[in-house]
């Protein structure tokens, strides 16, 4: 009865939903499969039945809202501003008290989360691309910030490339940089599964690290790495981290920090779902890299979705199709993007992807 | 027959992978848009083509099982409600745009594309779909149809019925049938796709549609007037069609709505405003011009702050406002009750005045926004269902609202159907013999009862 009564808490929120429907219209798994269960309203709607008593299998509403991206889509689109991904985190989390977690899935979960480097075992499946090293002028600035780099599992052990050209590309315009929490994962794949605990356990961890140094901010490399440290901290975990988190495009903005690049052939930007200022990173990315900018129509989610794409690999899978038909119709090559999640996706299929800030320069 | 019999029958015709019916499957069946309890459908089906949809008609007749088809579930009237039980039918499998035709000026659709896509699909053809219901992006082009879906451009374009042409239906009897014809004109028989369309799948099952398409206008301007008074924008509106212009879209916001909107968003709206019309124009640029022109000199008359939308980016800013009208009204209380009431426009003063008694009468909040050129009013109230002393009085201020509306020769809903929300008010409006005529029709049609029975005249078997 407790897992009701916690649950319910959530039903201000749940009652903001009108069930108009129009999130079918951004949910990326309703438009594949074009069913209602895919999309947010049922899944908040069975959320509702379960606290009212007229539903009451816990493991079939748990399946439910385990089938989600959690790309958030849904909630930046809601005309009435429900915050679906946090109903959905929640009560994961309330279910996953007395559904469990299966030992086979729990035990690996915890052991990479505190030994992330293993992830580095997915390194040879995924093609890399090592860009020309960048040879960058020093600016006369002096120490112009301090800040702390926590590049995220995949910058830190797999794309390497991207953390190195951060620090280089930081330092280089006179911005100390400090890594930071490197061998710590933030904990996304545990709170998506439904582990809160452990997700708090890996804040807690990244909060002391960050303690240790006067930084002024924190630089992130991935959107979702960004949005457990700055959001689901505060509202899931409890825990506030005081210094801003950004992303290091958004760093770069804010600071109006310089660096330009060219590539010499036909290239496409991928929004990643999660990155927080879509707006800001297509225009910084369109006048900072010169080349020529190929638009694609299936622009949407690239169905990565971090333990998604183990959970429901063919889902996955067909998510990413209809784009990489279209890459290669097109035949556009090189992928501009930032979140190793959605490169990880990309590489995969042998699809060359670039981080902006291995090119940048001055 | 056996419920199991019928389930496996029903799965030899779609296919076991597009049928559902374990309870947390049919659970997300059991609602749509409309704020009404939920029932559950006995099973889910998804067919890909008219001969399964015949094939399961066929069935569904011999066994009086209901039929209730469902697009994307928008319905604000209960209209895909499984009332006592059935099979939802889901229509979303058949979305094929089937054809442009440019020299004609249609397309050629199946039920359960999006409305969305078939305007996108005109647009890249250079032609333009005007029906724009606000669940156009999700909306299916069958459900529209269905119901005879609305929306902001009803004024000057009209409404979905107004694009019909020519319909393919499966029958009762599970034989397929067509109604009207290609061409603009067609008088060979009744005038059936007038009759199927905003029938709430109570006749038969719409499999394909034709639809008309237009030129698209080749300029359009917009504009915004804030008045200190209601009176003076619904007097205004009255003035702009007296004038014999017709805008594309003539939009109203009272007062509440404005307030929510202002604290909803950074809408920038001056704190006097007590009304707001959002104006559009559209057709040849130098009629857009003159037209513009003429509206704000009325505008400005009846004492209205106008801006007039300069670019692009202004023109978006202005229709923000109304866009977040419904989002901006829905974060104030946990229910939405969204009506849709409509009265000749030279009644809107009548029918705003009445709206603000009921208001006050009965001390619940509504909100009023809406297609002032066309009638069409949505006073909606905000309120929460789990308070049973302010539902009443809400189902009371309800039927004040209809009573209202019909007394100024208006009607009950203007683009939202009657479904199973509105059923008990229908007297109101028509004469038993009108509704019994109604009561015929389907009965006769659909002889079994088997097509979202429940809906707009409540299929009686003993009939």
């Amino acid at each position: 009865m407790n897992i009701i009564t916690e649950i319910k808490s959530l039903e201000e929120e749940i009652l903001k939903c009108m069930r108009c429907g129009f999130c079918q219209a951004e949910c990326p798994l309703y438009q594949k499969d074009l069913l209602e269960p895919s999309v947010a309203r049922a899944k908040i709607f069975a959320i509702s039945q379960l606290i009212n008593g007229n539903f009451k299998e816990l493991d079939k509403i748990l399946n439910l809202i385990e089938y989600c991206l959690l790309c958030k889509r849904c909630a930046n689109a809601c005309p009435s501003g429900v915050k679906t991904d946090l109903i959905f985190i929640k009560t994961k989390s309330t279910l996953r008290k007395v559904i469990k977690l299966p030992a086979y899935q729990k035990i690996p979960l915890s052991f990479i989360l505190k030994n992330s480097f293993l992830i580095r075992f997915i390194s040879p499946f995924i093609a890399k691309y090592k860009p020309e090293p960048v040879k960058r002028k020093i600016l006369d600035k002096k120490e112009y910030d301090f800040v702390g780099l926590y590049p995220g599992c995949v910058a830190n052990y797999i794309l390497t490339s991207w953390k190195d050209n951060t620090i280089d590309f930081l330092e280089s315009q006179g911005v100390r940089v400090v890594p930071l929490a490197t061998d710590i994962c933030c904990g996304i794949p545990a709170l998506t599964s439904g582990e809160k605990d452990l997700f708090k356990y890996q804040i807690m961890r990244i909060k002391g690290e960050i303690e240790k140094f006067n930084v002024s901010a924190i630089i992130t490399l991935c959107p979702t790495c960004q949005w457990a440290i700055s959001d689901l901290s505060y509202s899931i975990a409890d825990i506030s981290i005081e210094k801003p988190v950004y992303d290091i495009m958004q760093y770069i903005r804010i600071k109006e920090l310089e660096g330009y690049a060219k590539i010499d052939e036909k290239t496409t930007l991928h929004v990643p779902c999660h990155y927080a200022e879509k707006s800001l990173l297509k225009s910084i990315v369109k006048e900072r890299i010169q080349t020529e900018w190929i638009s694609i129509v299936n622009d949407g989610c690239c169905g990565f979705g971090g333990i998604f794409s183990t959970k429901f690999k063919k889902d996955s899978e067909e998510l990413f199709e209809p784009k990489l038909k279209e890459l290669k119709e097109k035949d556009i090559h090189t992928v501009i993007t930032t979140c190793p999640g959605c490169a990880i996706q990309f590489a995969r299929h042998k699809i060359k992807i670039i981080h902006p800030v291995e090119l940048l320069y001055v | 027959m056996q419920r199991r019999t019928f389930i496996k029958e029903l799965k030899n015709i779609v296919g076991a992978e597009n049928l559902w019916e374990k309870p947390e499957e049919v659970l997300c069946y059991s609602y749509d848009a409309t704020p009404l309890p939920p029932v559950k459908p006995d099973v889910v089906v998804r067919p890909k083509n008219e001969e399964q949809i015949a094939k399961i008609v066929k069935l569904c007749a011999q066994e009086k099982t209901p039929i209730i088809p469902r697009g994307a579930g928008t319905n604000l009237s209960g209209g895909t409600l499984a009332v006592e039980g059935g099979i939802v039918m889901l229509m979303t499998a058949m979305n094929r745009i089937i054809t442009v035709n440019r020299d004609d000026l249609y397309i050629i659709v199946e039920a359960g594309a999006t409305t969305l896509k078939v305007a996108k699909e005109a647009e890249k053809h250079g032609l333009f779909y005007p029906p724009d219901p606000a669940s156009m992006n999700v909306s299916t082009i069958g459900g529209n149809i269905m119901e005879n879906a609305g929306g902001l451009r009803g004024l000057k374009y009209g409404v979905t019925k107004d694009y019909v042409l020519e319909l393919h239906l499966i029958n009762a009897h599970g034989e397929p049938i067509k109604a009207g014809a290609k061409t603009v004109k067609c008088v060979s028989g009744y005038n059936l796709p007038a009759v199927f369309t905003g029938s709430e799948g109570t006749l038969a099952i719409l499999t394909k549609a034709t639809l008309k398409l237009i030129p698209v206008p080749k300029a359009k301007r917009a504009m915004l007037a804030i008045y200190d008074n209601f009176i003076k924008a619904s007097e205004t509106v009255s003035e702009i069609i007296a004038s014999h212009i017709i805008p594309a879209t003539l939009e109203f916001l009272d007062n509440f709505t404005i307030k929510a909107i202002k604290e909803a968003t950074s809408a920038r709206i001056p704190d006097t405003a007590d009304a707001l019309l959002l104006i559009e124009v559209d057709g040849h640029p130098a009629q857009v011009t003159e037209e513009i022109e003429i509206i704000s000199s009325i505008c400005k008359k009846y004492g209205a702050e106008v801006i007039i939308a300069e670019d692009e980016r202004e023109k978006e800013e202005i229709w923000t406002a109304r866009r977040k009208a419904l989002s901006a009204l829905a974060r104030i209380r946990p229910t939405l009750i969204l009506e849709d009431v409509t009265v000749p426009r030279s009644r809107i003063p009548s029918m705003i005045r009445k709206i603000d008694e009921i208001k006050n009468k009965f001390g619940i909040m509504i909100g009023t926004f809406g297609h002032a050129g066309d009638g069409n009013l949505h006073p909606t109230i905000l309120t929460d269902a789990r308070n049973e002393e302010e539902m009443k009085k809400v189902e009371k201020a309800i039927s004040e609202l209809f009573e209202e509306a019909i007394k100024l020769d208006g009607t009950l809903s203007g683009e939202h159907g009657i479904g199973i929300a509105k059923l008990k008010f229908l007297p109101l409006e028509f004469s038993r013999p009108t509704i019994d005529f109604m009561k015929r029709l389907k009965n006769s049609v659909d002889p079994f009862g088997i097509f979202n029975p429940h809906k707009l005249v409540n299929y009686e078997h003993n009939n």
